[in-house]
């Protein structure tokens, strides 16, 4: 029956790719419901209470309803802002999420456009995100959001690099720039964490994943407690919902893009593929809200310092190491 | 990773990170044991803790099981003592063995600071567990004898029975004195 449904599809390719965007896109949107609900409970049970609880069997459905509430507030546009702007930044990092997402591959074949540079592809649509965010605190009219907007530039420019640079390492072992030639590489010759220069790589796409997704020892283009809310001060309703559902998004995106550089994507024994790649990516998320609620944030000059002045050389090193051992 | 370093002190990176990372994983070690503690929520509305015995909660007039009656004399010293006029009572007889019939107290007015807790010298008023006395509506805020004794509408209809039984005997027991007993 799957069978027909699919060949019928795939007869008709631009209603195929169609379909495909759909569902990539309503992925994209509901996939932000169970993170947040694992952030609300992770926290929770750090700060030793039981987070959640009432709406549904262990409160799942408590962000379904905060979606729902989102959805039925008052839009508010301030009176200075520059509108077309401030309309359009939203969908821009929700967009910019989506395209990330069409080239990760959750299982063989599993994945909506096969392309064979897909690392490059990934790394440039995620820069759209530092736009969107640019245009949220410039637009809004507010000094907090521009703040927030400014420090979210410069935190994200600074991490894209040796973030960039780490994957280059993975991409120099494995010699493919495509992510399921990576991950295929890797079912091959066992996960490319085991070896050293990728081993000291994951730990620096580690902590650029966490400034990338604005997670807390780096939370500073939103820092509650100096900017309100950051750029997304001036944002309600559905625009914001958008806002929190692309942040969100992305952190499950970044985590699915270090499971399928760096812990063998879908390899894994015993159970199906696709199960293998959602659990590596929720321990991964389980690890960064572990971070979350940890170290306190830094200033932004000590970001700024730790990223250029220690992870862009150690990632340069390391770099050189991985194209010494890796290149054959 | 620490920024501004004394001036005497040489700065190593190095160490600045070796220390930065070991604060940081023990920091780590620390909110994952606090992962698998026990919780502290009270899921209140379905769960509830006891409260602690000397707990300031409800008033109640404790009920006398021996004497079939609450220890009420109708005193009034505990609504001398109130600062916010919060009890009334009417008196049932008279001399050591008197009793209540009416005993009200507005809560809406309480402090729950004890006083009369403290001023009763015949051990009748306490202070209890009970602490949902919130309501919609004001006349709510006011507890009659029937919601503050012991053992409900039953003991207060016991109690009265009670006194005015010993004020029967007493009156019957009094060497006869003239008619202007009433």
């Amino acid at each position: 029956m799957i069978e027909v449904v699919v060949q019928f599809f795939r007869d008709y390719p631009l209603l195929w790719t169609f379909v495909k965007a759909v569902v990539l896109a309503s992925f994209t949107l509901l996939i932000p419901l169970a993170v947040i609900w694992v952030e609300r409970k992770v926290a929770g049970f750090i700060q030793s209470r039981l987070g959640p609880l009432h709406v549904g069997p262990q409160g799942t459905f408590q962000t379904v309803a905060d979606a729902l509430k989102l959805l039925l507030k008052e839009d508010i546009v301030p009176s200075g802002a520059d509108k077309r702007f401030f309309y359009i930044a939203p969908y821009i990092a929700f967009i910019s999420t989506v395209l990330s997402f069409m080239v990760l591959p959750f299982a063989p074949g599993w994945v909506a456009l096969e392309m064979n540079v897909a690392v490059l592809f990934v790394i440039g649509v995620s820069l759209f995100n530092v736009v969107s965010i640019l245009m949220a605190g410039w637009s809004s009219n507010n000094k907090y959001s521009l703040l927030g907007g400014l420090r979210a530039v410069a935190q994200l420019l600074s991490y894209e690099i040796p973030m960039v640079l780490s994957v280059l390492a993975v991409v120099f072992y494995t010699g493919s720039l495509s992510l399921t030639g990576i991950v295929e590489y890797q079912v091959k010759h066992g996960w490319l964490i085991w070896q050293p220069p990728i081993m000291i790589a994951a730990l620096i796409y580690f902590i650029c994943a966490l400034a990338e997704i604005n997670r807390t020892p780096f939370d500073l283009p939103e820092a509650e407690s100096e900017l309100v809310s950051g750029f997304n001060t001036e944002y309600s309703g559905m625009r914001f919902a958008f806002f929190f559902a692309s942040e969100f998004a992305n952190n499950f995106f970044i985590t699915a893009f270090a499971a399928a550089l760096f812990f063998g994507g879908w390899d894994g024994p015993i159970l199906p593929p696709i199960v293998w790649t959602f659990l590596k990516v929720f321990v991964m998320i389980f690890v960064f809200m572990w971070v979350r609620w940890t170290p306190p944030r830094l200033r932004i000059d000590q970001i700024l310092r730790f990223a250029w002045q220690f992870l862009v050389p150690v990632s340069l090193v390391n770099l050189l190491f991985a194209i010494v051992l890796g290149v054959r | 990773m620490r920024t501004r370093q004394p001036a005497t002190e040489q700065y190593n990176p190095l160490a600045v990170f070796i220390e930065g990372l070991s604060t940081l994983f023990y920091g780590m070690l620390v909110t994952w044991r606090n992962f698998w503690r026990p919780k502290v929520t009270v899921r209140y509305p379905y769960q509830r803790k006891p409260m602690p015995p000397r707990y300031r909660g409800l008033f109640y007039l404790k009920w006398n099981e021996e004497k079939q009656r609450l220890n009420c004399v109708g005193c009034t010293l505990c609504a001398q003592a109130c600062p916010t006029d919060v009890i009334s009572m009417v008196k049932l007889g008279k001399g050591t063995n008197a009793g209540v019939s009416e005993f009200t107290m507005d809560l809406g007015r309480c402090l729950f600071c004890n006083l009369c807790v403290e001023a009763c010298p015949f051990d009748a008023i306490y202070m209890g567990p009970a602490y949902e006395l919130a309501s919609e509506r004001r006349d709510a805020a006011l507890f009659r004898i029937a919601d503050l004794a012991q053992g409900g509408e039953e003991a207060v209809r016991t109690n009265i029975e009670t006194v005015q039984r010993l004020m029967a005997e007493e009156e019957k027991a009094r060497p006869a004195a003239g008619g202007h007993a009433g």
